[in-house]
């Protein structure tokens, strides 16, 4: 009952994120169109709800954005496409913010969320942080530093949306931000997994895109023990941020964009209690 | 002054007080009135009619004094006598009372010391005084410290009780001696009271029996130079690694504007050690101290000054305690009514002390919860407790960001019953829906609080306000907001080679702390209430961050702020920066000590002399915290040879689920007792206390003679306060003082040189007058 109601909600949530955004669109002062955080124009229905909101003491989506490494395959991606930290942004989080909203006390601040880099003081206001793309992520020496300063303080990151190789250059950042910090299999009786959903198989949730990979569901814990905090959850080779933002398109099936929101649901619930 | 009144007046004061006016003249008093009263019109009526050369002013100056000297004959001729009750001789009894404590070794006025005094005028030999008295009375002596018994004389005194107990000796002394026509009790001592019952009770009898006390004060007010530790508070058992903040007062005279150390032991092991330095003479200086115990069990701590140079006194300057250190989990109840990072961060701080066991109950949706830390399935499966048995398993409790309508009447009424009647802890944090923002104003919620709500903010989000927080004067002496470590950590200063360098002094630790922000505006405290830690808004409004007061038999708490986790995770704040955990374990360590077991003992002293009895009292109560008068509780109380005794406890009558037993103290050492209360098979639960047997330095301790206590122990009996100087007076005192078998005795008066001085220098001094206005 309470999932056919969840499919409910989110399918309508979807739906209705469109046309708010459309209603509470503000633009830039002095601009005649609204820009995005790339500077880019954004069409109407997409503008942003409220531009950087600040500070207020309640739970707010961060999405780190970083430089990028260079490489052969960011070379043939071509001219104009959105880099790698942004992919699904702003969709994805105004979708997500929502649903959290409308299913939890959790009480979020409306919007898209922050964009920060992690050398930026503000970041560590925001405990949980959400980061995608790590295969090109190319962290400078004192975003490496404060990486590991924040996940040891208490901070918790979700990566997401990166697969294959992609995986030493994220373990690489991992160590050099604490030595010796090894990814490990998060189980599925992980009590990350029953926050708030019982996601009792989170092998069901297949990957949006790129199908030959099978997904995994990882972590890094403290002091490498399996017991202990959860530092960050890595969804490898999967993408649940893509169903978060072609909810209510119709592009995938609705029973699968509900799995992926209990995760991100999960996730945050789990990292304010852990 | 007294001398110069009995020459002039032929007796002394005390006659004048007690005895009563009459004339013995054997003529009529109208006679003389009338006799007297001719000569004055005649001597006016000379004055009047002859008027030479005096003017007006000086013949009635003249008849002035004619008239003083003639009212002053007269007065003598009326034959003034007092009247006088007095004992009759060898018919009455005095009790002399000798202190025979430990503090009799120390100085006297006039003899080496205090005790000498006593052997040398109650001693064998005798004494003047002692020949006075025994010519008028039977005199009995007793001895008395913590006990009173009879003694022959000064010669058995062994000045070695370790108590002074006035009350007892006095009560002792009286029902001895009640057979007997008493005309009073001289009591010898230095007024050292310590024996820990109330003075006045024992007077009461005295009054009702006419019996006054003719205290002897021996020893000098104030003992110079002298410092000693002159109190020291300490709860009588805490949690293993509470961090305690210990008030030591140091009284002293002679060393002012020195420098003293103040340290602590437990056992052999130094735990602490402070410098003090020393303000004027007389007044008390109080200096914190703060100590951390680590090892669970009864501790004896000792508080001690090291020894001054030429110190009157040295056994003042230790204070010994007994305190139980709890090697037990506090289980606390944190209630949230939504995910937020302070959950986390709350836990994660309290995570390292194994004392502190906190169950997160968090509402993460509408009638959906998620439970952390609980012992079972079952516990709050239902969601926050129903009744008050299952809330009052906790010894604290910690609302957080929750609708006051979220709740039912009854368990708004049991989050208070549960600070007042169960005597524990509550803490209220601030959230979008606490205080006045959570609907709480007019709920009995407010009653407990110790803040006054405001108006509540019409747009919630508007209300976001950063504070930048300071401690307060008696937050900066508070347990909870000592967040400098007491010993830095290696891989504190590891981590800290890195990030910011931890600040050396409390001040420096708190003001270098990041704002946190609030969404409820607290900007009073109630009257009674404490206020810890303070806040300043950008719009430089003071705001109240951290509070708290007393609710009943527990302790209320609020902490209107919503991310104490910044004090974890600000960028500023080193990653190994221990202030927040500190800050945090303390606030809940405090929020549940003293929170009571349902059946909890304690002695009415913890230091007891063997030969002396302890009395335990019992406090009984259900898992409801309802006193229960129907238990069967009894008491082990095990001495420190391992020997078990059990004793039962009786239901007081006076107080409901009140429950005493008096102990005889035979062995020295650590004595244990451990009460169990049961209710038919029931058992309601358990209670453990500790007391010392043995003898105590107590005698030494504000040893000067306490001259106010004495005076008044007189002064309520009909009775008179003496030192060694004026003591020879006492036998005359005694015999028109005393009750007993009395008889009328009159003394003349007419004879006192006052009149004859008056008459002579009246008449001289109108001679005088005339002469040197030239009338002669």
């Amino acid at each position: 009952m309470r999932l056919a109601l969840l499919g409910v909600a989110m399918a309508g949530v979807g739906a209705a994120a469109l046309g708010w955004g459309a209603l509470r669109a503000v633009e830039a002062p002095g601009s005649s169109a609204p820009t995005d955080a790339l500077g880019r124009p954004v069409p109407e229905r997409e503008a942003p709800l409220q531009e950087d909101p600040p500070y207020d003491g309640h739970y707010q989506f961060v999405r780190v954005r970083f430089d990028e490494r260079q490489s052969f395959s960011s070379f043939g991606r071509g001219f104009g496409r959105e880099p790698d930290w942004a992919h699904d942004w702003p969709r994805a989080e105004r979708n997500f913010l929502t649903i959290l909203d409308e299913l939890t006390t959790v009480s979020p601040t409306p919007g898209e969320g922050k964009i920060l880099r992690f050398d930026d003081p503000e970041i560590f206001r925001y405990p949980v942080a959400y980061v995608v793309e790590v295969g090109s992520w190319a962290p400078s020496r004192s975003e490496v530093e404060a990486l590991g300063q924040y996940l040891r303080k208490g901070g918790f990151l979700i990566v997401d949306d990166f697969r294959g190789a992609q995986i030493r250059q994220l373990q690489a950042i991992f160590n050099a931000a604490i030595p010796g910090l090894r990814i490990q299999e998060v189980p599925v009786d992980h009590p990350i997994f029953d926050s708030f959903f019982r996601i009792e198989d989170p092998y069901r949730l297949a990957p949006p895109t790129f199908p030959q990979f099978t997904p995994e569901y990882l972590g890094v814990f403290e002091d490498n023990d399996p017991s202990g905090r959860l530092l960050a959850m890595l969804n490898y080779n999967n993408d649940i941020a893509e169903y978060w933002e072609t909810s209510g398109r119709g592009w995938y099936l609705v029973d699968l964009e509900n799995e992926a929101f209990k995760f991100g649901v999960n996730y945050v619930v789990y990292s304010m209690t852990h | 002054m007294e001398s110069i009144f009995t020459a002039l007046f032929k007796y002394r004061p005390l006659l004048f007080r007690e005895g009563e006016l009459v004339f013995g003249t054997p003529w009529p008093i109208a006679a003389v009135l009338g006799v007297t009263a001719l000569v004055a019109i005649s001597a006016v009526a000379t004055y009047g009619s002859r008027q030479g050369k005096a003017t007006a002013g000086q013949r009635t100056t003249l008849a002035t004094l004619r008239l003083a000297a003639l009212g002053v004959l007269a007065f003598v001729l009326l034959q003034p006598t007092l009247v006088l009750t007095s004992t009759v001789p060898q018919q009455n009894f005095i009790g002399v009372l000798l202190d025979d404590s430990r503090s009799m070794r120390l100085p006297g006025e006039s003899t080496e010391t205090r005790g000498d005094f006593l052997l040398e005028t109650f001693g064998p030999e005798g004494s003047p005084l002692l020949s006075e008295l025994q010519d008028r009375f039977s005199v009995r002596t007793f001895r008395f410290s913590g006990e009173t018994s009879r003694v022959a004389d000064a010669s058995e005194l062994l000045y070695d009780g370790t108590r002074t107990d006035l009350a007892g000796a006095l009560d002792r002394a009286r029902q001895e001696l009640s057979s007997v026509p008493l005309s009073g009790l001289v009591v010898l001592t230095d007024g050292a009271d310590n024996g820990g019952r109330a003075l006045a009770e024992s007077l009461v009898p005295l009054q009702a029996a006419s019996i006054p006390v003719y205290p002897v004060g021996l020893g000098d007010e104030a003992l110079t130079p002298d410092v000693q530790i002159g109190r020291v508070e300490l709860p009588r058992s805490v949690l293993r690694g509470a961090s305690l903040v210990v008030d030591v007062v140091v009284n002293h005279r002679g060393y002012q504007g020195e420098t003293v150390e103040v340290v602590v032991e437990d056992g052999n092991r130094r735990i602490a050690q402070e410098p003090i330095e020393l303000g004027p003479n007389g007044e008390p200086t109080i200096t914190p101290v703060r100590v951390t115990l680590e090892e669970p069990g009864p501790r004896r701590l000792r508080f001690s000054i090291p020894r001054l140079e030429g110190e009157a006194v040295v056994q003042n300057n230790r204070r010994d305690l007994l305190v139980e250190v709890r090697e037990r989990r506090e289980k606390i109840l944190y209630f949230e009514g939504e995910p937020r990072h302070e959950v986390k961060f709350i836990r994660r701080a309290i995570e390292a002390d194994e004392n502190l066991q906190v169950v997160v109950l968090q509402r993460t949706a509408p009638g959906k919860f998620l439970r952390l830390n609980v012992d079972d399935g079952d516990e709050l499966a239902s969601g926050f407790p129903r009744t008050r048995e299952e809330l009052f398993q906790y010894r604290a409790l910690v609302i957080g960001s929750v609708e006051a309508a979220f709740f039912t009447a009854d368990q708004l009424s049991m989050i208070a019953d549960f600070a007042s009647r169960r005597g524990g802890g509550v803490l209220f944090l601030g959230g979008r829906t606490a205080f006045a923002e959570g609907g709480y104003r007019g709920t009995v919620i407010e009653d407990a609080l110790p803040v006054l709500l405001e108006e509540p903010a019409r747009d919630p989000r508007s209300a976001f306000t950063q504070l930048a927080v300071e401690p307060t004067n008696a937050g900066l002496s508070h347990p909870i907001s000592q967040i400098l470590p007491s010993e830095p950590s290696a891989e504190a200063d590891a981590a800290d080679a890195t990030g910011p360098e931890m600040p050396e002094t409390l001040d420096d630790a708190w003001a270098s702390l990041p704002p946190l922000s609030t969404m409820n505006r607290i900007v009073s405290a109630k009257p009674g209430a404490t206020t810890l830690l303070t806040g300043s808004s950008d719009e430089g409004e003071d705001r109240i961050v951290l509070a708290h007061h007393r609710y009943g038999r527990g302790r209320v708490i609020a902490f209107p702020v919503q991310d104490s986790w910044i004090w974890q995770m600000h960028s500023e704040i080193a990653v190994d920066d221990p202030r927040h955990e500190l800050l945090w374990q303390q606030l809940l360590r405090w929020l549940a000590d003293g929170a009571p077991d349902p059946v909890h003992v304690e002695p009415d002293r913890e230091q007891v002399e063997p030969g002396e009895s302890i009395r335990l009292r019992a406090t009984v109560l259900d898992s409801a915290y309802l006193e229960v008068n129907a238990a069967e509780v009894v008491a082990e109380v095990t001495d420190p040879t391992g020997s078990v005794r059990t004793e039962p406890l009786s239901w007081t009558v006076d107080d409901d689920g009140i429950y005493e037993a008096v102990i005889p103290v035979s062995a020295n050492g650590r004595h244990a007792v451990e009460v169990v209360a049961r209710q038919g098979e029931l058992e309601l639960g358990r209670g453990v206390a500790f007391f010392q047997a043995g003898p105590s330095d107590e005698e030494f301790f504000d040893a000067g003679r306490r001259t106010a206590l004495l005076e008044r122990l007189a002064e309520d009996t009909g009775g008179r306060f003496y030192t060694v100087d004026d003591v020879d007076q006492l036998p005359e005192d005694l015999r028109f003082t005393g009750g007993g078998v009395t008889l009328t005795e009159e003394r003349d008066l007419w004879d006192m040189p006052v009149f004859f001085l008056l008459i002579v220098g009246l008449i001289g001094a109108e001679w005088g007058v005339r002469r040197l206005w030239g009338m002669v």
